[in-house]
């Protein structure tokens, strides 16, 4: 039921970013940690807060499944094709190859070594967005790089653009206020309350109007426009 | 409806003008659509089942449904892989529709009745004039009775005043602008926008009134959701911002000549000889069933979008004209935000926070013949975030990691960690501007048929665009105009994000006048095909928004089709 088949009315296919792999959730989850990492912030009511960050806020299983959902699968593939999120995570270690080879002490730097997680989600922060960076400015060898992004730069640099969109948008729109139907399908959500970004920040969410007008630089109606033309 | 006269492809910014214009002359028309029908009582669950097969009735247009549907939230809205305003089928368990864009960069449009301006911001300027007297085959002054009745008819208005932009135009003035009071701009100057949405409810300040019963009436009450899709208003023909759903679609339904079938793909468009070569109608594929369908007409127009029109004639193996698919123009835009110190914005508003949610998404306009058009933009969270800090073709802020002391003055690119959080954090505080720049045509850029990947519905687009030399200049010398507003508004920090050249809004020019048709919208080697959509404009007007030009020359076409095949 979740995997990805086609039909005649072109591919129907799950966007349930938690059936991942744990290899693509690891590196996914830390690219998510990268670009919004949680943050003390000194509100001016509440004193000293910790914001979590969107990996916290499981904002990597929005980009997963957006990647996976927005994928070509070609009408006639008869193979399975590689998921668009796995080939990123691989992209993304194919990168941090590069960087290491550069940068060597950079090896390693976030504290956690766990198996099977690859060599990105093991860099400091900065040296994941250094990745980023590197595969950004096409520092890799693109033949080699995995389907759909071999010899292919701007796909490279466009999901290099989305993963930071992606978790930015999952992040800050009322994607979290879903809860637990968040990764069902868009139909099937259920909206509970708003999402704490939008409280740290002060959007008020959708409204019926506000009393914010302030008057006209020039009247509404277009008569009231010069007619030089005329 | 057997055998309409006329088939129109494409409910959006242009073919439902089209439908309305030809229905009143007495044509039976016909609209053929590829995405769903939202506020539509035939299709009460239009993301979730099939439901009807066309409606032609105004007696259909339900507002309550509407209002469960355009729920004014960014994410069920705005996403552009599963939201309600995504290029896609109905069926949101299905993969959007791919195109394969070549550089880094993406494609913004949405399917449905209304189009893309669904989601547009309804900005609505004429054309510079400069813009069309250089390669067009028709006058600008031949324009205006037809941007006139437009006007009228959405209707246009200059915007209100929030406060965005009131630091706007504070921000210009000081910057050395004088405000335009025109329509037809030949010199450079700050100026409300010509929005297609209704004037404010004159009571919306008067507090007997509660804003959700404002919300039922007419006129905009401010509330900021344009591009999120605005259900505001007492029945669908009397929503607030004018996306054509609201707008032509219903007088279209009025002249009781008009049939709309949503959830309809056109595959092929069909041709016969006779004298010359000719279209006899189309083959559409319904995209709930999988079913096909074909329909003949004595006139078919296209306005399938800048993408979709191309690659219809290039998949219909109509005949080869160099000019197919060429010449795209997208204004390469930019973005740039200021954020703001509450003291500095006290002194000038007299609050200390813009609170860019509130009012027309976009309300005000600089307008600069020769260069393009910068102008106010002020979204939701989610995309304010993605837009103004995430997407960037110069990588990372070089001033990322600086966080002890902030970013410099002015800095450009990406932004991520612990700087993002702050800045926002200050979004009630932060102003946006987006650039357009008047971009030249190439005939290198443009739309081709995929010799690889295909879909449900043939080779997809392969959509490739890279700015000449000159274009980048231009959009340089916007974005240090800008970037001088917001500074002499009193922005603390301004950064320029730098968006991909390939991001795609505004589309143009891919099916040229005077290349591909002729001056009367009719294609030249096609008898009575005809095109209705952005991709007939010659160029992108200059950096103006195109959408109403667009609408202009799609009444001028419809009088064109009645007086060659109908009279
Ligand atoms: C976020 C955003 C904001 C914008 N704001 C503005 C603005 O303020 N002012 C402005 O002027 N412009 C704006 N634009 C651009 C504006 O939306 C377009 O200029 C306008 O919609 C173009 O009209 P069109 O008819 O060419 O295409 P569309 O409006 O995209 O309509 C094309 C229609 O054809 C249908 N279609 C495509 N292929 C087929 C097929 N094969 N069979 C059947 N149907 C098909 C599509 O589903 C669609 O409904 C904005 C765009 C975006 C994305």
């Amino acid at each position: 039921m979740f995997g990805e088949n086609r039909s005649i009315t072109g591919s129907v296919r799950s966007q349930r970013g938690a059936l991942a792999d744990s290899y693509t959730r690891a590196v996914f989850r830390a690219a998510a940690d990268a670009i919004l990492p949680p943050v003390w912030y000194c509100h001016p009511l509440y004193g000293w807060v910790r914001i979590p960050g969107a990996a916290e806020c499981t904002a990597d299983l929005y980009v997963i499944s957006n990647l996976d959902f927005s994928q070509y699968i070609p009408i006639d593939a008869e193979r399975p094709v590689l998921r668009l999120s796995t080939a990123t995570a691989l992209l993304l270690d194919q990168g941090t190859e590069k960087l290491l080879a550069v940068h060597p002490a950079l090896a390693g730097q976030s504290g956690l070594s766990l198996q099977g997680t690859g060599l990105f989600s093991q860099l400091s922060r900065s040296g994941r967005l250094a990745v980023i960076e590197l595969l950004d400015r096409l520092e890799v060898d693109l033949g080699s790089a995995p389907p759909p992004f071999t010899d292919n730069p701007g796909l490279v640099r466009t999901i290099m653009n989305s993963l930071n969109q992606l978790t930015m948008f999952g992040y800050y729109s009322e994607w979290l206020a879903y809860g637990w139907t968040r990764l069902l399908p868009p139909n099937d959500r259920q909206l509970s309350g708003w999402p704490l970004s939008w409280h740290l920040i002060g959007y008020p969410g959708p409204a019926y109007g506000y009393r914010g007008l302030r008057g006209y630089m020039l009247p509404p109606q277009l008569a009231s426009a010069e007619n030089a033309y005329a | 409806m057997r055998d309409p006269d006329v088939i129109v492809i494409g409910a959006g910014g242009g073919g439902a003008v089209m439908a309305k214009e030809l229905g009143e002359a007495g044509l039976q028309v016909l609209v053929v659509e590829a995405g769903p029908w939202y506020g539509n009582s035939r299709w009460p669950e239009p993301n979730g089942e099939r439901g009807g097969s066309s409606s032609g009735d105004p007696a259909d247009l339900d507002i309550s449904l509407l209002r469960s549907q355009y729920v004014k939230l960014e994410n069920e809205m705005n996403d552009l892989i599963t939201g309600r305003f995504r290029w896609g089928p109905a069926d949101r368990g299905r993969a959007p529709w791919f195109r394969n864009v070549v550089q880094r960069g993406y494609i913004w449009q949405a399917a449905g009745v209304g189009g893309t301006t669904q989601t547009y911001l309804s900005n609505s300027p004429r054309a510079y004039p400069a813009a069309i007297g250089k390669d067009w085959p028709i006058s600008y002054r031949e324009l205006i009775p037809y941007y006139e009745r437009v006007e009228a008819t959405l209707p246009v208005a200059f915007a209100p005043t929030t406060a965005k932009e009131e630091l706007f135009y504070y921000g210009a003035s000081r910057a050395g602008w004088e405000l335009i009071p025109t329509l037809n701009v030949t010199r450079p100057g700050f100026r409300p926008q010509p929005n297609a949405i209704l004037p404010p409810n004159p009571k919306l300040m008067d507090p007997r009134y509660t804003l959700e019963e404002l919300s039922r009436m007419e006129g905009c009450t401010l509330a900021g959701h344009c591009l999120n899709g605005c259900p505001h208003g007492p029945s669908v023909d009397k929503a607030a911002k004018r996306s054509t759903l609201v707008s032509y679609i219903p007088l279209a339904l009025k002249t009781g000549n008009v049939q709309i079938m949503p959830n309809s793909y056109v595959m092929k468009v069909i041709t016969e000889r006779t004298g010359g070569l000719r279209t006899a109608g189309v083959i559409v594929r319904n995209t709930w069933s999988g079913e096909l369908q074909e329909i003949r007409s004595r006139v078919v127009v296209m306005a399938a979008g800048c993408v979709e029109s191309p690659r219809l004639w290039l998949n219909s193996g109509l005949p080869a004209n160099s000019w197919v698919g060429k010449g795209l123009t997208n204004h390469c835009m930019d973005w740039v935000t200021g954020i703001f110190d509450e003291h500095v914005l006290a002194r000038i508003l007299g609050s200390g926070e813009i609170n860019p949610f509130i009012g027309h998404t976009s309300g005000c306009r600089f307008d600069y013949p020769g260069l393009g058009t910068v102008q106010v933009s002020g979204q939701s969270p989610g995309l304010t975030s993605s837009m103004s800090y995430g997407i960037s073709q110069s990588g990372y802020n070089p001033f990322l990691l600086d966080t002890a002391h902030g970013l410099p003055g002015v800095s450009q690119g990406r932004i991520a960690g612990a700087a993002l959080q702050q800045l926002m954090i200050s979004y009630r505080r932060s102003l946006s501007l987006v650039i357009f720049t008047d971009d030249e045509v190439d005939p290198r850029n443009g739309i081709a048929a995929d010799p690889v990947n295909r879909d449900e519905h043939g080779p997809v687009p392969r959509v490739s665009y890279v700015p000449t030399a000159r274009t980048m200049q231009k959009r340089e010398q916007l974005i240090r105009i800008a970037i001088d507003i917001l500074r002499q508004a009193g922005a603390r920090e301004i950064i320029r994000i730098n968006w991909p050249d390939a991001l795609m809004i505004h589309m143009q020019s891919t099916m040229r006048m005077g290349h591909v048709v002729d001056m009367n919208g009719e294609a030249y080697q096609v008898k009575r095909l005809f095109i209705a959509d952005n991709s007939m404009l010659c160029n992108g007007l200059g950096g103006a928004n195109p959408t109403l030009t667009t609408q202009a020359l799609a009444v001028r076409t419809a009088e064109k089709i009645q007086a060659g095949y109908f009279s």
